[in-house]
């Protein structure tokens, strides 16, 4: 009797500990970054290559035509601090394959982006890399803290001179205007520019058609300037991607490109988008998709990908060696899954987080991310439909996913619609809306019991 | 074969009834509350007649199954019973006089504390109040843990099949109170048995009475029996005394469990529709036992005046980093209709605060004078009170918070918005807000213009129905610019 229920203990201890271990792998196994999630396999034997370079014509810089974008660095999990071991290895990669531009800025990680990458860069010879930071434009408040913040930014950087240097987010000409022109802080920087502080002076944009044509007609010399494009903004109403690239290009100036996948949507999609490309060609990934989109522009000097892990590099820099544009079959199909895409509702968040913090404690790109993960993987319940298992499992998915990931101070009813975060949205998302319409979606939700 | 019938009806009532107290996913039906309204004393003070006819006529029959299958404490003390015979001796209790005074005390006591409205004190012996609240506050932080950790899982693998639950103590002193009663049962039942059930407990002491006129009973077959007496020593409700072949009926709670261990099959459960227990008086007397118990209750009585020092708010503050308001009526939960009511029916099972999916029922403190201590008081730190959702209602055994269909509720006022403009942070930060007039469920918050174009809040309080969506959404921090003041009698 005794020996039996021993041998039943252990029986069952057996059937635990298995159960125990098939649950770490479905935890481990399962990965939600939307990239490694549908099993793409490159061969990593081919990026012992490097990075195709571009000529700069205005300073004849031979620059990798991937940046290194230093806004996403991995973070220690559970902080919001740089996980510089992780991060070094990826700078280090990255300079072996022939990266030699990175694109740092003063808000970046809260300022400590621009201490990470120059301690990062150190080791290297600094004519062997092209460095380039941005001036804060709201953070300006008269000539003296613009010469303040430069002279801090070559010091956290730990160099005597920026290879590029940027007006940070240009969006509005009254604030232009301000700065650059009343606070004499343009004048300052193109000194900065003649002393050798500065090589290339340039401007990052995130504003209207007329404002950009405004700057251009500016009896200003611009070496280069930044703007967001990628497939989706190509034809966007708000963001002009395509009107802006053909002006430059006209023009003759170098482009440099931000959001080439948009912080990330371009290489989740959703599902079904996933799919229908990786049936076209099953050796790239949304994430190649979008960037070889972008580096098939001829004006375009160099793509910046904010990389946060190591697969990432590992990925672009595979993307970039021995570059090959698109070809006219394959912009048809990216034009396919775009519209397929659209048809989904996104909220055109890329997390760069310039909202925050927002002073009533909603986490806003937090919340936009989720919800978008939400719709790409066509989890959005309809309550207005059938109410039959499949909604409420995605019902459940929805409020789960909310409720086990945000603090009930970081969600969307939080939100009191001040509007002080709409200015800073470089992607001109009406947080306050959104905000609302997630809400009564979730109080919608929550009345089916 | 009645043992085992026993056991499979006891152990399937009980898991059900914890496991309805523990459901914080809301899998379970709503109907399962009858397992609660089943309970002797809540029916009682639900008066559901029918029920206590059922109880007392089951009783009348059967003697006290209601003690060993229906009563979730009861089965609970068998399980602690059958560990410590696992652990200790396996026959061990012995039989002694049954201690009348003490039971019928107890039970003009819980009687006293009824009529004249002091709940603690019949909430401090009900025994099913006794087990929800010690399966709210002690079992269910476990549970809620155990949920977490499934989240995690499921977080993981990206299907958020589980919701992660806040774990907190919403009171110090309904934690504490439960524990030491929990203690203390635990121990009468390891080294006594079932003594709580017959001497203290009140439901058992009516159902005593009514036992000792069961038409079916145990009985010695005095021909068979060889005087062992291993009858006695299993008997956890000591009352069977082996050397003079009697059985206190009163005290008997039909375990069956003599039958099994009578070598003779001297000892069967029989119809005998007339037989009265012979009461044989025996000298030992045990004092110490007495003594012992008479000091246990006194400290649980004694424990909630230490405790009414309102710990749980501070923890309230600390978890959602809001303070407390003060109000000068405490809010009941709508069905209870009137705060006096609750109060004269509610024996802080907690079975509400346990079932609220929005964390808004607490157990009070002072909110309801000591006497009323561990009631349900609701706080819209954490939640506010779902406009589309009864189901505190639709869960009370007790009849304290009566029975009102959603429609009912939504029109009951249980309290008004009170606003104080100068913490509104329209007036403090010269803010666009309206988020407590966007979130009420009854518009009874309509916005007035202000300066600079802003507008500021106006409460309605004909509308209000004091559900606390506009407190609970308020960002006025510490304290929020409104809140929701209580109404004695609710309005309707």
């Amino acid at each position: 009797m005794k020996k039996e229920s021993l041998i039943s203990r252990r029986k069952a201890l057996k059937i635990m500990s298995l159960g125990g271990v098939g649950l770490m792998q479905a935890c481990s196994g399962t990965n939600l970054d939307g990239i490694d999630k549908t099993s793409f396999s490159f061969d990593k034997k081919a990026i012992d290559g490097k990075v195709d370079k571009r000529t700069d014509t205005q300073s004849q810089n031979e620059i990798s035509l991937l940046g290194f974008g230093c806004m996403r660095y991995p973070l220690i999990p559970g902080t919001k601090k740089i996980d510089e071991d992780q991060a070094q290895m990826m700078v280090d990669y990255a300079y072996e394959h022939g990266i030699n531009y990175f694109d740092t800025a003063w808000p970046y990680h809260n300022g400590e982006s621009e201490t990470f990458t120059g301690k990062a860069l150190k080791e290297y010879p600094r004519h062997s890399f092209f460095l380039a930071d941005k001036m804060p434009t709201w953070a300006v408040n008269d000539l003296q803290s613009a010469k303040d913040i430069f002279n801090k930014q070559l010091e956290k950087c730990q160099v005597d001179y920026f290879d590029y240097y940027l007006l940070h987010a240009l969006s509005k000409q009254e604030d232009y205007e301000r700065v650059y022109e009343q606070y004499g802080v343009l004048e300052y920087l193109q000194k900065e520019k003649a002393e050798g502080r500065i090589r290339q002076l340039g401007f990052s944009f995130h504003g209207s058609l007329e404002f950009f044509e405004y700057l251009l007609n500016k009896p200003v010399e611009w070496d280069f300037i930044q703007i967001q494009l990628n497939y989706y903004d190509w034809d966007d109403p708000k963001q002009n991607s395509g009107k802006l690239y053909k002006m430059l290009e006209e023009r003759n100036i170098p482009v440099i490109v931000m959001e080439p996948i948009r912080g990330g949507m371009l290489a989740r999609l959703n599902d079904g988008v996933v799919k229908y490309l990786k049936s076209e060609d099953p050796s790239l990934t949304p994430a190649a998709w979008a960037l070889r989109y972008v580096g098939s522009f001829p004006a375009v000097l160099t793509v910046l990908s904010g990389m946060s892990k190591m697969e990432h590099v590992e990925e672009n820099v595979y993307t970039f060696s021995s570059f090959k544009p698109l070809t006219e079959g394959e912009r048809k199909v990216l034009n396919k899954a775009l519209t397929s895409f659209k048809e989904n509702k996104p909220i055109v968040c890329t997390d760069c987080k310039y909202c925050m913090p927002c002073k009533f404690g909603v986490n806003i790109p937090g919340i936009f991310l989720n919800y978008n993960e939400l719709v790409g993987e066509l989890n959005v319940p309809n309550p207005n439909g059938v109410k039959d298992d499949d909604y409420f499992k995605k019902r459940r998915m929805f409020l789960n996913s909310f409720n086990n990931k945000f603090d009930d101070s970081e969600l969307a009813h939080r939100c009191i619609g001040c509007g002080k975060c709409v200015s800073l949205c470089p992607q001109s998302i009406n947080i306050p809306k959104q905000m609302r319409e997630i809400d009564n979606f979730i109080a919608q939700l929550k009345k089916d019991k | 074969m009645l043992k085992n019938t026993r056991l499979i009806a006891a152990l399937l009532w009980f898991s059900l009834i914890t496991l309805y107290f523990l459901d914080i996913a809301s899998v379970l039906p709503d109907k399962m509350a009858r397992l609660a309204k089943m309970q002797f004393v809540p029916a009682l003070l639900a008066h559901s007649t029918v029920i206590l006819i059922i109880l007392i006529g089951l009783t009348m029959i059967l003697g006290r199954i209601y003690c060993s299958v229906i009563c979730p404490l009861g089965v609970f003390q068998d399980i602690v019973g059958w560990f410590s015979s696992r652990f200790g001796k396996k026959n061990r209790y012995k039989y002694f006089k049954p201690l009348n005074v003490v039971r019928y005390s107890f039970l003009a006591v819980f009687m006293i504390g009824l009529i004249a409205g002091i709940m603690i004190i019949p909430a401090l012996i009900d025994p099913y109040s006794l087990y929800g609240r010690m399966i709210t506050s002690l079992i269910k932080p476990l549970y809620q843990l155990g949920n977490n950790l499934m989240a995690d899982v499921t977080d993981a693998n990206g299907s958020y099949y589980f919701a992660r639950n806040q774990v907190y103590i919403a009171s110090l002193a309904s934690l504490i109170i439960s524990a030491v009663s929990v203690v203390t049962i635990k121990f009468l039942m390891w080294k006594y048995g079932r003594v709580y059930c017959n001497s203290v407990c009140p439901v058992g002491t009516i159902l005593g009475v009514v036992s000792k006129f069961a038409i079916f009973k145990i009985a010695i077959n005095t021909e068979q029996c060889n005087n062992c007496g291993l009858c006695a020593r299993r008997c956890k409700a000591s009352c069977i005394d082996s050397k003079n072949h009697a059985i206190d009926y009163s005290r008997c709670i039909a375990c069956y469990n003599c039958i099994g261990v009578c070598k003779r099959d001297a000892i069967t459960y029989k119809y005998q529709p007339n037989k009265k227990s012979k009461e044989v008086l025996s000298a030992n007397v045990d004092h110490s036992k007495r003594r012992f118990f008479g000091t246990a209750i006194a400290t649980s009585v004694a424990v909630p005046k230490i405790m009414a020092h309102g710990a749980g708010e501070d923890i309230i503050t600390k978890v959602t980093g809001r303070s407390v308001p003060k109000r000068e009526i405490p809010l009941s939960p709508a069905g209870s209709l009137a705060v006096k009511r609750l109060n004269n029916h509610c024996t802080s099972c907690h079975l509400c605060i346990a079932k609220c999916p929005n964390n808004v029922l607490r157990p009070s403190v002072k909110e309801y004078g000591i006497t009323n201590i561990m009631q349900p008081v609701m706080y819209y730190e954490k939640g506010f009170c779902d406009y589309n959702c009864n189901l505190c209602s639709t869960v009370c055994p007790n009849g304290a918070i009566s029975k009102v269909s959603i429609e009912e509720k939504q029109k009951i006022k249980i309290g008004y918005a009170s606003l104080n403009i100068e913490s509104c942070v329209v007036v403090t930060d010269k803010e666009e807000c309206g988020n407590c007039s966007r979130h009420c469920p009854v518009d009874a918050i309509r916005m007035l213009p202000y300066e600079d174009k802003r507008r500021i809040p106006k409460v309605d309080t004909e509308l209000c129905i004091g559900c606390g969506a506009c407190e609970f959404h308020c960002p006025a921090k510490p304290f929020t610019a409104i809140y929701v003041e209580g109404y004695e009698v609710h309005k309707a």
